[in-house]
């Protein structure tokens, strides 16, 4: 069947399933974070060892760095939390163009100055500093310090799906056709006699697919049902899947005439990644169900005797 | 920017240009050093070095503020805190902490804190990175019935990391706009 699919207006690249705020916790005088002990991707953002350039002048994250006493190490996050800790407006829309294999998403990033030792960096009068107020090597210097915001392949990362690629899969999905049920059942309907269209198939369902080793639990969700009466007379929209007499809540009036009737499903969904709280997924799509044939017929009275 | 300020206005020489003056101003007019307006606890102001619009009075500002936060922890008393930072969230977090505990009743004992401070680098809009090296003494929050309140007996720590600063013209002043401290061991 057709298949049409609709992108949201606005694709925010979510990279978080935690609140923000919890990531920034630490580092205040009354609960400085912890040392490092490894670079690693973080719940709140993405803590890495460093930005190498890559192909497209995107840059690379890693984990690791090839340098054993690095000047930096680096924080990614997300537009809307870089808005929030300058307490400006956030942008959303930022989207980087696609790399098959390559998870690249626009962030911001922040970098903050690591000691080195002295040898390693001659001239460092900042690092010279550092060490002179007893810091040792491999420890920071700075806060994190805006650095540079755009694409970035994260893919080393091994980051949690994010919505956006998460509704690539759902597209893939083999969501239902629903079809059309109509009252009067039969095939024929009658003029000036509302007739009645609802669908009884399920609304809902469960798939579970695996994206790049995580387990992603997509729950789709009929959220709007579009139904094409076939007279000309315009689609007729509803938030639920309708309901057979006398709890009807789509109806349509024909006039005498050949119609072929049928229903556009348009599914949204939320997702969980290895059991986390359920996120919207990043879009939604549409499917039609298969179409039904109806004849509108005048009634005529007939008088009738009822002893015959 | 204040002494310009008050230069130019004495080389106007008056305000009302409808009223000529057939006087010379007096030497006290004329020689009156520009004063600012005094920031911080009046037991612990804003010294003069952290109110230059400088890499150096950045680095003396942030030196001050951090210095000032654990001072904090003695009067829990966060107004300068506040008024010498901007738009920082770990500041924001800091003043909460001890607003808490102003309310709750706690009392800080030890902490004393060596900070060190020094220019990492100037960065976009007039702001500046400062690192620090903090050393504090071991310290324990105690409650209103003399306990030790649970998880706050701390061990004397070694802290490391940075706070970005913005000038605020209208207080001659740096702002704290960011702060970041770890454990360095």
């Amino acid at each position: 069947m057709r298949r049409r699919v609709a992108l949201l207006a606005v694709l925010v690249p979510v990279v978080l399933m935690i609140n923000p705020a919890d990531a920034l916790a630490c580092g205040t005088v009354n609960n400085p974070c912890p040392p490092p002990t490894e670079v690693s991707a973080g719940s709140g953002s993405f803590d890495v060892a460093s930005l190498a350039d890559g192909p497209g002048g995107i840059p690379v994250a890693s984990k690791v760095s090839p340098d054993p006493w690095p000047a930096y190490r680096y924080r990614l996050i997300t537009p809307c939390q870089a808005a929030d800790d300058n307490g400006v407006g956030c942008q959303g829309g930022l989207v980087c163009d696609p790399v098959d294999g390559r998870v690249i998403q626009y962030l911001v990033s922040q970098r903050q100055a690591l000691v080195r030792p002295a040898d390693t960096a001659p001239g460092d009068v900042a690092n010279d500093a550092a060490l002179a107020a007893g810091l040792l090597p491999g420890t920071s210097r700075s806060g994190f310090v805006p650095y540079r915001e755009g694409c970035v392949d994260i893919t080393d990362l091994n980051p949690a799906p994010t919505p956006a690629e998460v509704f690539a899969y759902f597209q893939t999905l083999p969501l239902p056709q629903l079809a059309t049920s109509v009252q009067p059942p039969g095939g024929t309907v009658l003029v000036g006699l509302p007739t009645i269209f609802f669908t009884d198939a399920p609304t809902q369902q469960v798939f579970t697919v695996d994206i790049r080793g995580f387990t992603v639990a997509i729950t789709a969700e009929a959220r709007q049902f579009t139904w094409h009466t076939g007279d000309g007379a315009g689609a007729i929209t509803s938030d639920g899947p309708g309901a057979p007499y006398p709890n009807q809540t789509v109806t349509h009036d024909y006039t005498s005439g050949t119609y072929t009737t049928y229903v556009t499903v348009t599914w949204g969904g939320t997702f969980t990644v290895d059991g986390s709280a359920p996120v919207e997924v990043g879009g939604t799509t549409t499917t039609d169900g298969p179409p039904v044939q109806l004849t509108a017929v005048q009634a005529r009275a007939v008088l009738t005797n009822p002893y015959d | 920017m204040a002494v310009v300020a008050a230069v130019g206005l004495g080389l106007t020489g008056c305000s009302d240009p409808g009223t000529p003056s057939d006087t010379l101003p007096t030497a006290a007019s004329t020689s009156a050093e520009p004063t600012l307006e005094p920031l911080g606890p009046a037991d612990f102001p804003v010294p003069p070095e952290a109110r230059e619009q400088t890499e150096d009075g950045a680095v003396a500002a942030a030196k001050y503020y951090l210095e000032l936060s654990f001072r904090t922890t003695q009067t829990l008393d966060t107004t300068w805190l506040q008024r010498l930072s901007q738009d920082c969230e770990n500041c924001a977090a800091d003043v909460t902490s001890y607003d808490q505990d102003r309310a709750a009743g706690t009392r800080y004992e030890g902490g004393d804190a060596t900070v060190a401070a020094f220019l990492d680098e100037s960065i976009d809009g007039g702001a500046v990175s400062v690192g620090v090296a903090v050393q504090r003494a071991a310290f324990r929050a105690v409650g209103p019935d003399g306990q030790v309140l649970v998880g706050r007996d701390v061990a004397a720590q070694q802290l490391s990391g940075g706070l970005t600063l913005s000038w605020d013209p209208i207080q001659d002043a740096w702002l704290t706009t960011s702060l970041y401290l770890e454990r360095s061991q």
